[in-house]
């Protein structure tokens, strides 16, 4: 006699899940390339294997919950990408003088690039049906990859970025409210 | 399965794809018998029916994640139990044909090996003709040589028997070139 229907249930649900489990394990494809650049572009071990761990932790259990957190890692990773480039890239620059002052510009370039980062993950965040978590997990992972990116500009920068994404995120999340209202 | 049925079960596929745990159920208990069916229908035999079933059923269900909305979910579950059904057909098939292949296998035979034993009977036919040729003395001595005896008849010394032996070698060999054109 063979396995009940209820046995069958049971194992195909262990089954399901595996396969849950494999499907989120693709999304290193994407953390460890990001994570690489980061590495590429001189940013220090002690930050990079952290980012890392947490990054691959968040990205894998996120996906493996729902497919919505899984789109909104994907959003998070793609939306940070100016965050951890542009601070780099503009390093060399030197200082900069505005209004008399001398101005590192790599900290506006993390304002402006969290502001980036902050209305794309709004905007996708708000075409979904649980927008708010969506848009904690994007912001979430943008956060953890723009640090790697404006910690060239030290804590001042990642806090550049950190207002920028709230300042990028408020008025299209305000919006949504309003018209959800 | 009428069309709010097939409906209702893509949308559970959709749902459980995407990653929402409650429509687990709503889909094994649509395509589960679905699947038994048309396996037990296709192998014509309820225990292996049963076992396809459960291969395709598991299949499905490892790569439910992976299910693209855009497909029928009816014929995509189907799918897979037609790739089982096909599987175990080819299985038994084998199965059948390595047990045939045993069978000739350990079927016993008079020589060990049925060609090496018709090319020694050939080669036996032909010394045996080319031998008919000989003549008489020279039959006596190869035969001599064969069973390792000294020189037939009373007479001659081993030298002279090693000559004889020669030359009536040599009247064999080309006996044997002239019947059969080669040494």
């Amino acid at each position: 006699m063979g396995p009940s229907d209820a046995e069958v249930m049971r194992r195909g649900r262990t089954i399901y899940e595996i396969g849950r489990l494999r499907r989120s394990s693709r999304m290193l494809l994407y953390v460890l390339p990001v994570l690489a650049c980061g590495w590429l572009i001189g940013r220090p071990a002690v930050l990079i294997v952290p980012a890392v761990a947490v990054l691959s932790l968040v990205a894998i259990a996120s996906a493996y919950v729902h497919l919505r957190y899984e789109k909104a890692v994907l959003t998070g990773i793609a939306a940070s990408v100016p965050a951890l480039l542009l601070p780099w890239a503009i390093g060399g620059v030197g200082l900069l003088r505005i209004a008399g002052a001398m101005i590192d510009p790599c900290i506006p370039a993390c304002v402006v690039a969290g502001g980036i980062a902050g209305a794309v993950v709004a905007v996708r965040a708000s075409g979904e049906q649980r927008h708010w978590s969506s848009w904690l997990m994007s912001a979430a992972v943008a956060g953890i990859v723009g640090a790697v990116g404006c910690s060239v500009a030290g804590e001042a920068g990642v806090l550049g970025m950190a207002i920028g994404t709230l300042a990028g995120s408020a008025p299209v999340i305000a919006r949504r409210e309003w018209r959800g209202a | 399965m009428d069309r709010n049925a097939r409906d209702d079960v893509q949308r559970a596929m959709t749902a459980l794809a995407a990653g929402d745990r409650s429509a687990f159920r709503p889909v094994f208990v649509a395509l589960w018998p679905l699947v038994q069916r048309f396996c037990e229908r296709t192998l014509r035999d309820r225990d292996r029916g049963q076992d396809a079933a459960q291969a395709a059923m598991m299949k499905l269900l490892l790569n439910a994640s992976d299910f693209d909305p855009a497909r029928d979910a009816i014929s995509w579950a189907l799918g897979f139990a037609a790739f089982e059904c096909l599987s175990a057909r080819n299985r038994s098939v084998r199965s059948r044909e390595q047990s045939d292949e045993e069978v000739l296998m350990k079927a016993e035979t008079a020589e060990p090996d049925p060609e090496r034993a018709a090319i020694a009977r050939d080669l036996r036919d032909a010394a045996s003709a080319a031998l008919a040729h000989l003549r008489p003395s020279d039959l006596a001595v190869l035969e001599a040589a064969f069973h390792g005896q000294g020189p037939p008849g009373s007479t001659g010394t081993a030298a002279a028997f090693r000559k004889r032996l020669q030359r009536a070698l040599e009247r064999l060999r080309v006996i044997w070139r002239h019947m059969h054109g080669t040494e």
